[in-house]
Parts: structure tokens; C-alpha cells; sequence
């Protein structure tokens, strides 16, 4: 057994014992048998994989995993969901649109579940100087120091932000060209607080528009469903979003 | 009736945990099984369909992995039926609710008969 740790979220009793059965042999395993327990769970542990299903009691799986991903101690977890829901593919792009790596459909072949768990493992790198940055058209990220700057004409302009404008500029830049709504903002910057509201969403978005110069109409609201990011100029289709070595 | 079973879905549960671990599953299906086809009928009769189908979706992922892919497949059907955006149909649920009680009737006699030699 190696020490990958693994979280199982699933609130069928019989398919939980399954899985940990399955993969207890290979892996260290916790499970939890809602959203709520597994907030928990991740409050004093930290999981390489969290495998996922997407309707639970009370909090859904779509809603748990833009908690976990808006934590920055669990931000690099990676996320597979196994749902037995009728195939969509919205139901796909939501889970990869919060930050899942992958996406099965149940009844799951443990084979094929721990194949993916150990392409997902070699994936995921300890963070290294390597990649401390990333960039998003003309912004980079330095996810070490949690700053972000923009280029402008020849000059690297600091963008000179609070932790949660931060958490909240790097949701979008990681959804860029997506829209997101108040509610996936709410739980991916803000996580588990509860005096918060659309209204903070709102507040928190203005003052980051001040801080981006020139490319302050870059968040723009979206009638009816929240905002989306997204570049003036920039190529949606083009691959912009790299490691800068 | 005569029930298929998917003798492949068994393998991946004895190979993954053995037969003590097969049958704890098998008692875990039978009694949540029943839980849930009681729950159903009583979503049903209060005519809370989306509930039902809720329902539905869990046994539909549980009898797949006991390889009971007939009383899936019907649970699969209650919660489309109640997913679509038209008319529902009672005596539809219905019916596809008592033929899922005969199945896992008969299926479970099936899952309780397999033996191994430990």
C-alpha cells in the first residue's frame, strides 16, 4: 500500500464499501457519506484524490468541489467525479469547469478507476519552482507569493490585491471565457463563510476592475447568470494559458 | 421469472473482497433495496415524482454493481420518466415499480444462492 490518500464521497452505503474495498488494498482511504461530513474530513486532512458523486444529500458534489477548490489547501486535490447520472454533457463541463480532473460514469470499472488514479498521481507534481508561475494572456500568476501582474507595453505592472481579491482574480483567470455565477464565486473565494453575500461579490469585483488598468473591463457581468472573464483582443481558441519557465 | 444476473459485475466484487465481502454486499442491497422501493411507493403515492426519481437513481447505480441490470434498467426508466419535461404518467411509475419488485425478488434469491468454497 503506498500513501496516497484518497477521500470517497458517496452516500450509497453499497457502492462506498465497494470502493474502499476496492481500493483500500492500494491506497490509504477515508470516506464520508455526505458533502457536510466530508467538509470535515478535509478540515483536518489533506487528500490527493477526492472521488466524487455528484448528487448527495444536501450539498451536491458540483457545490463541494468549488468549496474544496477555493480553499488554498486544498486547491491542487484532484477531483474525480463518478456519477450514475444520465449522461450530459453540461453535467461534464461543470465538473471540469470547477477544476475536476476527470469524470466517470457509474457502474465503474475499478480497473479502469485506478488506471486514471495513477495517471492523475504522476500528474500531480509537488510544487516546485517550476511551476510557481503561470500565465493567462498578459497576466502571470505566481501562486507562491499569490500575486499577480499584468504586462503593459514593456513593463511588468504588480497588481497590489488583499488574499481575497487574489483567490478571486485567479478564479477567473482560470475560467477564462467562461461565465461563472455568483454562487460558484461565492463558494470557490469565500468557501465555508457564511456573512457573505451576492452584494460582497459585487463590492470584491469593482474593486479589482480599479486595480487592472488597461484591462479593467475584463470582467464583465453577465445578465441573469454572474460574470465572465475574458481579454479584449485575445484568442479565446489560442492556447494562452502556460507555465512561464 | 427468470432474472439474468451479470456474473461479470459479481467477479469484480469477489475479486475485489472475496465471498464474506459479496455477501455483507448482498444483505447492504437487500435491505437498502427495500428501504428504497417503500420509499418509492410512498413518493409515488404523494405524487412527488422528482423525489421518486432521486430514488430511482440510487438503486439504478446499486443493482448495476450487483449486476442486476433488469431492475437498473427499470429504475433507469422511472428516473427519466421523471426527469423529461412533459406529462407524467402514474400508472407508468406504477407499473414499472411492481415489475421492479418482482425482479428483486427473484434476483435476490439468485445472489443469496451463490456459494464458494472458502
Amino acid at each position: 500500500m503506498n500513501n496516497t490518500e484518497i477521500l470517497i464521497i458517496e452516500d450509497s452505503e453499497l457502492e462506498r464499501k465497494l470502493l474502499e474495498k476496492s481500493l483500500g488494498e492500494s491506497y490509504q482511504i477515508d470516506t464520508a457519506e455526505s458533502a457536510e461530513m466530508a467538509l470535515s474530513r478535509i478540515e483536518s486532512k489533506d487528500y490527493d484524490i477526492v472521488l466524487l458523486d455528484v448528487q448527495l444529500p444536501g450539498m451536491d458534489g458540483y457545490r463541494f468541489c468549488a468549496q474544496l477548490k477555493g480553499r488554498t489547501r486544498s486547491k491542487d486535490t484532484a477531483v474525480i467525479f463518478i456519477t450514475g447520472k444520465q449522461f450530459k454533457v453540461e453535467d461534464k463541463l461543470m465538473g471540469f469547469s470547477l477544476g475536476a480532473v476527470d469524470y466517470l460514469i457509474k457502474p465503474v470499472d475499478i480497473r479502469e478507476l485506478k488506471a486514471r488514479i495513477e495517471v492523475h498521481l504522476q500528474k500531480s507534481q509537488p510544487r516546485t519552482e517550476e511551476n510557481r508561475y503561470y500565465r493567462v494572456g498578459p497576466f502571470e500568476i505566481d501562486t507562491q507569493r499569490q500575486a499577480i501582474c499584468y504586462d503593459n507595453k514593456e513593463e511588468k505592472v504588480d497588481i497590489p490585491m488583499s488574499t481575497l481579491e487574489y483567490r478571486l482574480l485567479q478564479f477567473f483567470l482560470r475560467h477564462k471565457d467562461h461565465v461563472v455565477t455568483r454562487d460558484q464565486l461565492l463558494d470557490s473565494v469565500w468557501g465555508n463563510s457564511r456573512a457573505v453575500t451576492d452584494r460582497s461579490v459585487d463590492v470584491l469585483i469593482s474593486k479589482i476592475r480599479a486595480k487592472l488598468g488597461p484591462f479593467s473591463n475584463s470582467i464583465k457581468a453577465v445578465r441573469g447568470c454572474g460574470y465572465r472573464f475574458s481579454v479584449d483582443g485575445l484568442d479565446s481558441n489560442r492556447e494562452d494559458s502556460t507555465k512561464v519557465s | 421469472m427468470a432474472v439474468k444476473i451479470n456474473n461479470e459485475a459479481l467477479d469484480k466484487i469477489l475479486q475485489a473482497g472475496g465471498y464474506e465481502f459479496y455477501q455483507e454486499l448482498v444483505e447492504i442491497y437487500d435491505t437498502n433495496t427495500k428501504e428504497q422501493i417503500s420509499e418509492m411507493q410512498r413518493l409515488l403515492s404523494d405524487a412527488r415524482f422528482k423525489e421518486c426519481g432521486k430514488v430511482a437513481h440510487t438503486l439504478k447505480s446499486g443493482s448495476a454493481y450487483m449486476g442486476v441490470d433488469a431492475l437498473s434498467s427499470l429504475a433507469a426508466e422511472i428516473e427519466l420518466h421523471t426527469l423529461q419535461d412533459g406529462a407524467i404518467s402514474l400508472e407508468f411509475l406504477t407499473e414499472c415499480l411492481s415489475e421492479i419488485q418482482l425482479i428483486f425478488a427473484e434476483s435476490l434469491l439468485q445472489l443469496r444462492s451463490i456459494k464458494m468454497s472458502a
